[in-house]
């Protein structure tokens, strides 16, 4: 190995050890606070002013763009007082689903191919009965619609796959496929869409609304997990679109709960 | 040898690196998730040609990262202050890079395309160029932080081992974001937000948060000890001293010769699928490989006090090469039946985790000994430099094996199903064989090629030990003559 004796260190400098010190714990402190500080306030304010739960227009909107334009019944529920205190995925497996899955049940072995055949045959049968219960459906919470498809669907798995269904995930995804297969036939090119908050309930309204509930509308309130005392505002919103030059209208009532707004469906 | 750092600072330094891992491992993925899910929901901006200019926001981004590695190292080399070389960079770059990266979350709001376009290319590409201002220069931190090998090989393996760990910090933390949020909003009302990406939001307010905790606490806590020249070089000499110097090259083309080795992740989901039975078992193909890379880091650790840094790494290779070599071996004699080959599959996967450990330290501590070499040959420290070319050809490796991983897939023959019921077609038992190839034996190709370099490197043994004792001659030769005038 040579030496790389002729080699010498310009002049060297050593940091000493001291003498930031003080100024580094200073420093790390105020850094900490005053990053605390900023993401406070920058994910504060983004989250007020981005989540669309806080605000009755925004709520309105996307229900009305499921429901009347989308002509998505199942998915505008997201937007409205039956979810106030669960997932909607979940209020759908644990009333509907649950009750008509034979989760013991062992399915038959069967390649992707095979599998996948019967999957699109259900899928076409399920699609076309969900047409037709869902086209004069008017209880905004789908009760009679979700327990007749279930129904339905457990009857044509057996007819079909030739064994009960026992699967939960793939009666949702059934489901879901019909609910969009629905959507996307049915669905209205709507342009100029816009909700606007047509009255805001004062404090004296709200107890006159709160107090024409009848026994049934709080009770069917009560079983999405709203007590009346949790209602702080209510206000009304028109969601406005027009389909082929021709204006329409559709009025919502919307309750907040918390810091959120709900679509009421109690009604 | 003295021992110079005292004992909190060895795990302060790894603290440090986690607090960087944390934030930096967290946002290459989700910022892609964000841009093309989130940022420009509900605006009047077409989704799909803000996918398409995705490739070219990263691809940017990556020049700029790769650039800035250079230039930063450069730079690095170049500071002197009272903090040191290299403290004031993640002291002080951390507090832009934490407000840069928050900002990457929190989209303007915008029905221009153009706007939105300048805006990711823009915040994107700040946020690289901070994060390699804090990043690179804390990496190379290992090699000031004592003038004793020894104990700097220790500092360097900790610190390594709990940057590996803060990488998979991110994913922790939003499912802990997201299940706060549940209980804050409520269930649907959480997925109303995750809809608008909101819990990315969070998340990345909690990774920023933890980062600059951890840097601050890295930088009250640890010192600089290695003396360093007064005299500035300039930048055509230091890349003279530092891609002339045949044994830092060495390390720095592991990166390239081995940049196959990372191409079993852009499989692991057809693995899981194929081989295991389920798409679920990805994780389960992840976890083991994690824990095997943190243990394999510990078992470096200690095979480093036993053997020189250029044995470890070729044991290491060669062991790593067999092991993968192994894994295809069972899987062919077991065959792709998922209820005989899952379990020994994921056991074999975490002993084949542990190769990875030597891949995460070895070089770090190699190139502290190479910036020992150049200062014994220039009388010049470039820590900057040198970890920054190490770094300048990772960024060049990963962008082969970006583009290396998906062209094997097509290689393989793979099927893509065209039945909506159908997530993952039959594949041929061939495209099957070549699907294992892909996770086993091609990395063990590139494991053999990233250990080819080292077998030129020679700074190990007497010739290592000789340059460490005659740098600390030098050093109290000349601190002593400073004292007298």
């Amino acid at each position: 190995m040579a030496k790389e004796k002729n080699v010498q260190h310009e002049k060297l400098h050593t940091v000493d050890e001291n003498a930031t010190k003080k100024f580094d714990s200073l420093y790390a402190i105020i850094a900490i606070v005053g990053i605390i500080l900023f993401l406070c306030i920058a994910t504060g304010v983004h989250y007020k002013n981005t989540f669309a739960m806080l605000y009755p227009e925004q709520v309105a909107e996307q229900y009305g763009a499921n429901e009347v334009v989308g002509k998505d019944d199942f998915n505008s529920l997201k937007y409205s007082t039956l979810i106030t205190n669960q997932y909607l995925g979940d209020y759908f497996r644990n009333n509907y689903v649950k009750p008509v899955i034979d989760a013991n049940y062992e399915a038959k072995e069967r390649t992707p191919e095979e599998e996948g055949d019967l999957k699109t045959r259900i899928s076409e049968v399920m699609d076309a009965y969900y047409a037709q219960i869902i086209a004069g459906n008017t209880d905004k919470t789908l009760d009679g619609v979700l327990k007749q498809y279930m129904a339905e669907y457990a009857k044509q798995h057996e007819a079909i796959f030739g064994e009960p269904a026992s699967s939960e995930d793939e009666a949702v995804e059934c489901f879901e496929a019909s609910v969009q297969a629905y959507s996307e036939a049915n669905r209205l090119q709507a342009e100029d869409i816009s909700t606007e908050v047509t009255k805001t309930y004062s404090g004296d309204e709200l107890e006159a609304y709160k107090s024409t509930m009848d026994a049934a509308r709080t009770a069917r309130l009560e079983k999405f997990g709203i007590a009346l005392s949790d209602i702080s505002g209510v206000c009304e919103v028109t969601y406005r679109y027009t389909v082929d030059g021709q204006n329409f209208e559709q009025p919502y009532t919307l309750v907040q709960v918390g810091s959120q707004w709900y679509i009421d469906i109690a009604a | 040898m003295k021992k110079y750092m005292k004992k909190s600072e060895v795990w302060t330094y790894g603290i440090g690196l986690f607090g960087i891992a944390l934030l930096t491992g967290w946002m290459p993925d989700y910022t892609y998730t964000f841009f093309n899910d989130f940022a420009f929901k509900g605006t009047d901006i077409d989704p799909e040609s803000i996918t398409r200019i995705l490739a070219y926001v990263f691809g940017v981004a990556g020049f700029v990262g790769a650039a800035c590695e250079l230039i930063i190292g450069f730079l690095v080399d170049r500071t002197r202050t009272k903090w040191g070389k290299i403290r004031p960079w993640f002291g002080f770059g951390v507090i832009p890079l934490a407000l840069v990266s928050m900002f990457v979350f929190i989209a303007p709001k915008t029905n221009s395309y153009t706007a939105a376009v300048v805006w990711m290319f823009v915040i994107y590409a700040l946020y690289t160029a901070f994060s390699c201002a804090v990043e690179s220069p804390s990496n190379c931190f290992g090699a000031c932080c004592t003038p004793n090998p020894t104990e700097r090989s220790d500092a360097i393996s900790i610190a390594s081992i709990f940057r590996s760990v803060g990488q998979s910090g991110g994913m922790v933390v939003l499912p802990v974001v997201g299940a706060i949020m549940k209980l804050a909003l409520g269930e649907q009302q959480y997925k109303t937000a995750e809809g608008q990406g909101l819990d990315l939001m969070f998340s990345t307010a909690v990774c920023v948060l933890g980062c600059v905790l951890f840097i601050m606490i890295f930088f009250v806590n640890n010192r600089e000890r290695v003396p360093y020249t007064e005299e500035k070089v300039s930048l055509k000499e230091s890349l003279k001293f530092v891609f002339t110097n045949k044994n830092l090259l060495m390390v720095s083309l592991t990166k390239f010769t081995g940049f196959g080795r990372g191409v079993y992740s852009t499989v692991s989901l057809y693995i899981a699928v194929y081989l295991l039975g389920s798409k679920d078992l990805k994780i389960g193909l992840l976890l083991p490989m994690g824990v095997g890379t943190a243990v394999g880091m510990l078992v470096v650790k200690k095979l480093l006090k036993m053997w020189d840094t250029r044995k470890v790494y070729i044991v290491c290779c060669l062991y790593g090469a067999a092991i993968l070599g192994v894994l295809y071996i069972v899987s062919k004699i077991i065959g792709f039946n998922p209820s005989t080959l899952m379990i020994p599959f994921l056991i074999i996967n975490f002993f084949v985790g542990l190769q990875h450990g030597n891949t995460n330290l070895t070089p770090n501590v190699m190139i502290a000994d190479c910036v020992d070499e150049i200062e014994w040959k220039t009388g010049k420290r470039q820590e900057g430099l040198c970890y920054a070319g190490y770094g300048f050809f990772s960024k060049v490796a990963a962008a082969l094996t970006k583009s290396f991983g998906p062209a094997l897939v097509v290689w393989s023959g793979y099927k893509v199903s065209t039945n909506i019921n159908v997530a993952y077609a039959t594949q041929t038992d061939d495209t099957l064989n070549k699907l294992l190839m892909i996770y086993t034996l091609i990395p063990a190709i590139f494991v053999i090629g990233q250990m080819l370099p080292i077998l030129f490197y020679d700074l190990t043994g007497k010739k290592k030990d000789m340059i460490t004792k005659e740098l600390q001659e030098r050093r109290a030769a000349e601190l002593s003559d400073e004292k007298e005038a």
